[in-house]
């Protein structure tokens, strides 16, 4: 019986122990195929985080990491072991100097660290559980979070950036002074920091917010009305008056759009 | 998507539409037959290719092959059915050590695979059964109204269903099995030596070992359960390593869970999407 009973302790006591294979790092090193040229790196995460640094080196640097607890081993009500999967499904693709990286569609969240040359245009997207952050690097970016934060300091080039319920935050280096740029959120502030002597027209829009800017902005009118005549397509006539500001950034130039419903929205020269 | 892969997912989606729709006419006959198996090759090898219903091989104490077969033909009227008649037809191949049997007609291409695009007018199907050697390498294919059944066999194995279960009773060689829309039943009578794949699109998948068992199984389900009769340990992750072919670099890591019961042994893979994956000791035994 004491053998018995030293036997069923040690059996609880192994199922409490966590299992190995908590190993959950995974990395690869992804050489672009022309390095010369500056390339575009694709990131689509159902749920986790995305961070990404730009590095003096040519190749991206991938780091997925699961963000679970150690694998446990417990019974269920018939006896049987429940096994659970820490397992990800993850891929990386390169070809013609983008690199692509995508995740299942149903997992635990996981944590994304990307490290790539300077000089790299990026696509990011992530659903749930996560925020996105980059760090210096130049390029075009269009970013998307649908539940969580934007943060990109030190960045150069055009940005995009998409959120549903997070605020965006961008401190640029430098601006493309030809491209136009959106930022826009539901729920959350816009904080846009912009080089002192940027040239854009500003339109503003923050429907339970405030808006607040250190640069001396002029203002134009405040009601724009807008004209769409689709009759010819079998479409309607629609005549609307969009309530956002519009505003001369200097001397004007390709129109920057900031968006949100709630949440203030700040336009900061850069000192 | 790739081409063949293509072919495959139009083939049985058009068979699938063929299956929902009614027929007017109907003419149905059954025999049997004993297939002589050509000398030369050991374990002789079994291949049945059908397409329209079930198939089960059941393992015998007789070197010859026993055939017990049901066409049905179902047409859209009587000159559609004659058609059928002159077109198709159960082939049986035999060549040294090895025996082909496969529904034939103008699905059928050149290859040897199916390519049903287009509205026959008719379907063909074929209820077969089969006894083999136990000891025969058997690979089963259908797609459509019928299950797969294996059962007391000992050599290799490889059953593709698309529409329907597949159930492996009695088992003791290794080999895979791959359906669907169906569920997976596999019930070792020892357990096996070699590596084994199971899978399944919408289904549980059930497996059946006797103890002491020591295998290296990876899992993965979405919707599901992953549960087991065994102690096991957690098994570290694959090692995943990228490669460049034709100038596209790819790194592809999978979602499975690896885990160990017993000590060293072969490694079966287990995957489904809807459904749950169970681990069970043999009661029977």
């Amino acid at each position: 019986m004491k053998k018995n009973l030293i036997f069923l302790l040690s059996l609880s006591l192994a199922a409490l122990l966590p299992g190995q294979g908590d190993n959950a790092v995974q990395e690869a090193a992804v050489k672009f195929s022309n390095p010369g040229q500056p390339g575009v790196v694709e990131a689509h995460l159902m749920s986790g985080e995305i961070t990404v640094e730009g590095h003096s080196g040519k190749e991206v640097l991938v780091t997925l990491k699961t963000r679970g607890q150690v694998l446990k081993k417990t019974r269920n009500e018939k006896g049987m072991f429940v096994i659970e999967n820490r397992g990800v499904d993850f891929s990386i693709e390169e070809e013609n100097n983008r690199v692509e990286i995508n995740t299942g569609v149903h997992q635990e969240a996981v944590s994304l660290f990307l490290k790539v040359p300077l000089n790299t245009s990026l696509e990011l997207r992530t659903l749930q559980n996560g925020n996105i952050t980059i760090q210096n690097v130049r390029g075009e970016f269009d970013v998307n979070n649908l539940n969580g934060s934007i943060e990109m300091t030190g960045v150069s080039g055009t940005v995009i950036a998409h959120s549903l319920n997070g605020s965006i935050r961008v401190i640029f280096d430098q601006v493309n002074p030809d491209k136009p740029m959106s930022f826009s959120t539901l729920n959350g502030k816009i904080d846009i920091t912009l080089p002192a002597d940027s040239n854009f027209d500003i339109k503003l829009d923050s429907r339970m917010g405030k808006i607040y800017s250190d640069f001396d902005l002029t203002l134009e009118s405040q009601l724009v009305k807008e004209e769409e005549d689709t009759r010819k397509e079998g479409g309607k006539y629609e005549i609307s008056w969009d309530r956002g500001l519009r505003a001369k950034l200097n001397r004007g130039g390709p129109e920057i759009m900031l968006k949100t419903m709630n949440g203030n929205i700040y336009i900061r020269s850069k000192k | 998507m790739k081409k063949p892969a293509m072919i495959f997912l139009v083939t049985a989606a058009f068979l699938g539409l063929l299956h929902a729709s009614h027929y007017e006419v109907t003419r149905s006959r059954e025999w049997s037959e004993v297939l002589k198996l050509k000398p030369g090759g050991d374990p002789p090898v079994i291949e049945v290719d059908n397409i329209f219903g079930p198939v089960r091989v059941t393992g015998h104490s007789d070197s010859r092959v026993m055939l017990q077969a049901r066409e049905t033909i179902k047409a859209e009227n009587q000159t559609r059915l004659e058609k059928a008649r002159e077109e198709t037809r159960l082939a049986i191949r035999s060549t040294e050590g090895r025996l082909r049997i496969y529904a034939h007609g103008p699905f059928r291409q050149k290859d040897g695979k199916v390519n049903w695009c287009r509205d026959l007018g008719y379907t063909v199907q074929y209820d077969l059964e089969l006894k083999v050697p136990p000891h025969s390498r058997v690979d089963v294919k259908t797609v459509n109204r019928g299950d797969i059944q294996l059962s007391d066999l000992q050599g290799a194995f490889s059953a593709q269903n698309v529409n329907g279960p597949i159930r492996l009773e009695q088992i003791t060689g290794s080999g895979r099995a791959v359906t669907v829309n169906g569920t997976l039943t596999v019930i070792f009578k020892k357990n096996p030596r070699e590596n084994c794949r199971f899978s399944t699109i919408n289904g549980d998948i059930a497996l059946f070992f006797n103890p002491p068992l020591s295998a290296d199984f990876w899992l993965q389900t979405l919707h599901g359960k992953m549960l087991s009769d065994f102690p096991f340990r957690y098994l570290p992750r694959e090692k995943t390593s990228g490669s460049r072919e034709k100038g596209r670099y790819v790194y592809r890591s999978h979602g499975s869970q690896g885990i160990r019961i017993g000590s060293d042994g072969p490694c079966i893979r287990v995957k489904t999407l809807n459904g749950s994956i169970t681990i069970n000791k043999n009661k029977t035994q």
